[in-house]
């Protein structure tokens, strides 16, 4: 039987801590660019992340990703220290399955 | 469930407010406890403060002090000044030979090879020898997040290496932060990916952020419990338990 989805996807629920206000395309250019750096084009191509949401206001946001590359991504954002001059760490929430339980279980 | 230590908070050169707003997001983090790094000079204020920390957020403070010594003589005399007052010690080290004596000597806990200078003397006759005494080797994640280019390859190589050597040997390993600033903190599973990315699994990786540290912390406070006269010898207190003369 052919499988409903061909790639299993994740939805990482992450925070940014900073004293600045940053948006959300400097960091998911952040996060593409850790990416790059770690594991290349190739490695880009695999994880196949999407930006779903970003809420300045809190500073929370979800991406979604490849499932088996998961821990690999995690280390991608765990690796910024900063986003152009300023000071920044990411971290994730949490990590579901789809993106309903992503909102309801881990956004602020 | 697993209690999730970060070993390698770097006090040092922070104030007060910078070290409880770090503690407060180590909470939001999970974790349970923490091992901060103190400055010898400056111990009895700042065992006073870690102490008060530890009241005002219900988290488990350790104190801790990084030795960084040149000679084997240095090292024994600067052990011997701060047994009694730190509960997790660790030594840098380039030197094999000063590392060898640092890791038999039992008031050592922790070797650490976070950086290719520290970490020159961590070899498969180290490894031998930390896996023999029960010791531990540590990673401190800070050095790898804040370097950039060629450094970060030379310490990712450097790290794998060391991961690998740790694996075969059976070398129990510590994963800390080294977090000298809040934004250097990284949650468990954060710090246990970047210790997924070196080559550790998993399972391993959260080991070294639970099991082993707590392990250190548990042996070493009962070492500095003032009823524990040597290693496996403890006053027990009460009538019951008072040896009476035959």
């Amino acid at each position: 039987m052919m499988p409903v989805h061909l790639v299993r996807r994740r939805y990482v629920i992450f925070h940014v801590l900073s004293e600045h206000n940053l948006s959300g395309r400097e960091i998911l250019e952040a996060i593409r660019e850790s990416i790059g750096i770690l594991f290349g084009e190739f490695g880009l191509s695999r994880l196949r992340i999407t930006p779903i949401l970003f809420d300045e206001r809190s500073s929370e946001g979800i991406l979604r990703c490849n499932h088996d590359d998961i821990w690999d991504l995690r280390a991608a954002m765990a690796l910024i220290d900063q986003i152009g001059s300023r000071k920044v760490s990411i971290s994730v929430k949490g990590v579901s399955g789809t993106l309903n339980a992503a909102k309801r279980r881990f956004l602020s | 469930m697993r209690r999730y230590i970060d070993l390698g908070i770097d006090s040092r050169n922070m104030l007060p407010e910078d070290l409880k707003s770090m503690i407060n997001i180590a909470c939001s983090m999970n974790f349970s406890a923490l091992g901060v790094k103190l400055d010898f000079k400056t111990k009895e204020q700042d065992l006073k403060l870690l102490k008060q920390l530890s009241r005002e957020y219900g988290i488990d403070l350790a104190a801790r002090i990084d030795l960084a010594p040149r000679s084997r003589t240095r090292l024994l005399r600067d052990l011997r000044e701060s047994q009694k007052t730190f509960e997790v010690t660790a030594v840098h080290t380039k030197s094999g030979g000063l590392a060898k004596t640092a890791i038999r000597d039992d008031r050592v806990d922790l070797i650490s090879i976070s950086s290719k200078d520290s970490g020159a003397a961590f070899s498969p006759s180290i490894a031998r020898l930390v896996a023999s005494t029960g010791k531990a080797v540590e990673f401190e994640l800070s050095s790898l997040i804040l370097s950039k280019g060629q450094e970060r390859i030379d310490l990712l190589s450097w790290m794998r290496r060391c991961a690998k050597l740790a694996k075969i040997f059976h070398v129990n390993v510590v994963i800390s932060s080294g977090a000298a600033d809040k934004y250097l903190l990284r949650s468990p599973m954060d710090q246990a990916s970047i210790a997924h990315l070196i080559g550790m699994n998993l399972p391993t990786a959260l080991d070294s952020l639970s099991n082993i540290p707590q392990s250190i912390l548990e042996r070493n406070r009962a070492r500095l419990d003032p009823r524990q006269i040597s290693s496996g010898v403890r006053i027990k207190e009460g009538k019951d338990d008072a040896c009476s003369p035959r």
